[in-house]
């Protein structure tokens, strides 16, 4: 996929990479995904009508009302924003027919998917460190000068802030895959009815005879979050390498969309597989 | 002559339509242009030879390449420019920002020389003046004339050009052929197109595409020659005349056999091309 080569053109000798063509257009995917419209406008409401909200209720300092619209809209609301987006930007040449433009350049459809891909983490996936890192700082300044205004006790760990971000990424790299498996209209919804309907079957999955469903949902198991028994008992730290998996399979089924070279593709996501399956199994009680 | 592309027996079928059949061509250095009526397969072979779409059977080559291996694929690629028939923008680009986009994708990485080149490009289809402005809310022929923008990028060596003069206006349309005039030296173009003036303005080269399969190959004098003798005007219209139109003076021109003593002109492209075209269709109709 590496390629670094010079052709000589009308215009004398331009220069290609085929590497830092995928890493530039992972930066201006990125930056699509987040100026989206979509994005914008909801982003902006729900940060208004949370804001608002938390300072009506919680008569507490300016620090812990930013830290639980961080936290509570990043963990309700932000990882459906990320796909909707994610999958408009993705399906955007479809849906305008500018696809055999596309498809004449030089990177190849799986590049631009690769790109994609790299725009969830410029993108969406800096958002979510910048998010996180910032309610981590406020928890950390919070605890350590005692307040105890939070409306659950305490703030979310470290392990929590990291799985909320994996889930932000997993959303924007699941509907990568879904935009490029699934190419008709209406597979926007789709996607996002089984995103959501299948997350929150398995997060409330405390039933019998196995009661370990919630750990598989791509999604956080914190034991501050969620006051159940089943939290208390597993690893959140597996649970996180088991959502950085689910990402790496997200990556692997998109890559696998293209013909070409795919059974390499599928020894590659046989192996994500396995060790997403492993960590799956280590994070259970 | 340079051979840029290769053609041999490349069939395409398209569920019950066969879109190509057998058509066989070299295309060298220069400008060749590409005629053919409406669902000729004109349009699935510049897909072919811009390397979107593959035949189901045949060899293409371009430059000595095979596009079907995923390598010389990316080898043609580099050397490519395409405009297709129905160019899409996605929304939320303006004109820079949508040629820098395809410009990332031509894997031109440096932002000072790509941002140049885009800048070059812009200015050869005079869209200076909007290139901040939103794609999608140009003319059609502002449209047309990013997309071809695009096409540009790189100075390629092979330029596949669908119907580019489609809503041009008469302006541009010149501008236009001063641009692929350019764009034909020592490198090579082919242009599919309904308009049979720009061929006979623009091109070393024709090729007359019909069902599928190659009906002509030659110059453009070479296919006015078809013509020849087979063109006059009378007063009144003649039921002999395969094709018969009242031009501006008000005479009729008839094309066909003309009869003794018939006022013979000397025909056009556009003539050839017509009679080409129309005798085959009389020949698969009978």
């Amino acid at each position: 996929m590496s390629t670094a080569t010079s052709v000589a053109t009308g215009r004398g000798v331009l220069t290609h990479s085929t590497w830092r063509a995928m890493a530039i257009l992972g930066m201006r995917e990125g930056r699509r995904i987040i100026v989206s419209p979509v994005f914008l406008l909801v982003l902006g409401f729900f940060l208004l009508m949370g804001g608002v909200e938390a300072v009506a209720e919680v008569k507490v300092p300016s620090a812990s009302t930013l830290y639980d619209v961080i936290t509570f809209f990043s963990a309700l609301y932000l990882g459906l924003l990320v796909y909707i987006s994610t999958h408009l930007v993705t399906s955007s040449a479809r849906r305008t027919k500018a696809e055999p433009q596309l498809a004449a350049s030089t990177l190849s459809a799986r590049q631009r998917n690769v790109g994609l891909s790299l725009g969830v983490l410029f993108g969406p996936g800096l958002l979510a460190l910048v998010l996180m890192v910032t309610a981590a700082l406020i928890g950390n300044t919070l605890a350590l000068t005692g307040f105890d205004g939070f409306d659950r006790e305490p703030p979310a760990a470290g392990i929590t802030l990291v799985q909320l971000g994996l889930t932000l990424i997993g959303a924007g790299l699941f509907a990568v895959m879904w935009a490029n498996w699934l190419r008709f209209p209406g597979s926007l919804p789709l996607g996002l009815v089984v995103l959501v309907v299948g997350t929150v079957w398995l997060a409330n999955g405390d039933r019998a005879p196995l009661n370990t469903w919630p750990w598989f949902a791509p999604y956080i198991t914190a034991p501050e979050w969620f006051d159940e028994p089943w939290a208390l008992t597993g690893s959140q730290h597996w649970h996180a390498a088991y959502l950085v998996g689910l990402c790496a399979l997200a990556f692997c089924a998109t890559m696998l969309r293209e013909r070409e070279g795919r059974a390499r593709w599928l020894l590659v996501t046989g192996a994500v597989l396995a060790a997403t399956a492993v960590a799956g199994g280590l994070q259970l009680p | 002559m340079n051979t840029a592309a290769l053609v041999t027996d490349v069939r395409r079928r398209y569920g019950r339509t066969q879109a190509l059949d057998g058509a066989t061509f070299e295309i060298g250095t220069g400008v060749t242009g590409l005629l053919g009526p409406n669902g000729a397969g004109k349009t699935t072979l510049l897909r072919i030879l811009a390397t979107v779409a593959a035949p189901d059977s045949g060899a293409v080559s371009v430059f000595g390449r095979n596009p079907a291996v995923a390598g010389e694929r990316l080898e043609i690629r580099r050397r490519l420019g395409y405009l297709p028939q129905d160019p899409g923008f996605q929304r939320g680009f303006s004109v820079f920002e949508f040629i820098d986009y395809i410009a990332i994708l031509k894997e031109l990485t440096n932002r000072r020389e790509r941002h140049d080149e885009v800048r070059r490009v812009i200015e050869c289809v005079d869209l200076e003046s909007v290139s901040g402005k939103r794609v999608r809310s140009l003319s059609g022929g502002m449209k047309r004339r990013t997309a071809l923008a695009a096409a540009l990028l790189g100075d390629p060596q092979f330029l596949v050009l669908d119907e580019p003069t489609a809503g041009l206006d008469p302006e541009q349309r010149l501008r236009f052929r001063e641009l692929v005039s350019d764009a034909g030296e020592g490198r090579a173009v082919l242009l599919s197109t309904h308009q049979t003036e720009d061929v006979a303005a623009l091109c070393q080269d024709v090729v007359v595409l019909d069902q599928g399969r190659v009906l002509f190959h030659g110059s453009p004098a070479e296919l006015t020659s078809v013509a020849d003798g087979r063109v006059w005007f009378a007063a009144e219209r003649s039921a002999d005349a395969e094709l018969v139109w009242r031009g501006a003076d008000g005479r009729f021109r008839h094309l066909g056999s003309p009869p003794p003593g018939a006022d013979v002109v000397e025909p056009t492209l556009e003539d050839g091309y017509l009679l080409l075209v129309g005798r085959v269709d009389e020949e698969a109709a009978a």
